[in-house]
């Protein structure tokens, strides 16, 4: 993949997981990192950010292996932005995917 | 690198931050660093695919400019965010410190022209001293003068758009730049 996509990219992989259920930190960059190639600790950053942003909220749940686990939870302003991206990502593929494949857009 | 290297590194570049945001970033960190020891991993692996501290801190910085800049979009601070950002790899010189450097000169071009303009009566007083030439002048000298001031205003105005602007196209880059320093 383009490295210049990779960012805002990165915004929706998080999100997106996140939408399906609540994670913690390091479980999100492993989820990540097994399928695109990031920094890794670029993703802590990016959770401040979202954090901030409102678009999630965080939790301690202790943990009997290992240090306790902060939690990312979604919140609807969230769950707005992650639709939102989504479809301008689907939207991106498509145009890619009709300019490769010598379709015309519809 | 092990852990509590990385984490003094990342917590001396980190200098710039509040206190508790530091604190709670480095916490995420060290988290992490647990995490992956119980995972299995040697803390070795682990910095190496978090990426160098100093390239972590620096991406942690410029958001925390460009949100600074946000907050109160200054030129001072929103050319303190370019210059974080510039530093984050030549794509970004391009995209941010190029566009930048050419509004700060137009700004300044203008600025410059107006002081000139506004001040022409005065300069031409001093240049000829107060001769009936002077007085046959300066009907043409108000009438540049006038038009110094209204270059000011422009010039203002020119300014205050360009600084929103560059304050919009920081805050795009800081979501969707891509890393091109990884």
């Amino acid at each position: 993949m383009n490295v210049q996509f990779k960012k805002g990219v990165l915004e929706l992989c998080v999100l997106s997981l996140i939408a399906r259920q609540d994670r913690y930190g390091y479980e999100l960059v492993e989820l990540i990192s097994r399928n695109i190639e990031i920094a890794e600790g670029t993703i802590y950053p990016l959770l401040r950010r979202l954090t901030k942003d409102g678009l999630c909220t965080t939790y301690l749940v202790e943990s009997m292996e290992g240090p306790p686990r902060k939690y990312y939870r979604l919140t609807p302003a969230g769950h707005e932005v992650q639709r939102q991206l989504l479809r301008e990502w689907e939207q991106f593929v498509r145009g890619v995917q009709n300019v490769v494949k010598g379709e015309q857009a519809e | 690198m092990n852990k509590a290297a990385y984490l003094a590194e990342l917590e001396k570049r980190l200098a710039a931050l509040g206190a508790e945001e530091r604190a709670e970033l480095l916490s995420d960190y060290e988290a992490h660093f647990e995490h992956g020891r119980a995972g299995g991993w040697t803390d070795e692996e682990i910095a190496r695919r978090l990426g160098p501290p100093q390239v972590v801190a620096r991406e942690i910085l410029y958001e925390l400019s460009v949100g600074r800049a946000q907050a109160d979009p200054t030129l001072r601070r929103v050319s303190r965010a370019v210059f974080a950002g510039a530093g984050l790899g030549i794509v970004n010189v391009l995209v941010l410190l190029t566009p930048f450097l050419i509004g700060v000169l137009v700004s300044a071009a203008l600025f410059v022209s107006a002081v000139f303009l506004a001040a022409s009566p005065l300069l031409a007083l001093v240049q000829d001293g107060p001769s009936v030439g002077y007085l046959l002048e300066l009907p043409l000298l108000a009438g540049l003068a006038g038009a110094g001031l209204i270059l000011w205003a422009a010039a203002m105005a020119f300014t205050s758009r360009f600084v929103r602007w560059m304050l919009a196209r920081l805050q795009r880059n800081v979501k969707s730049r891509g890393e091109d320093n990884a």
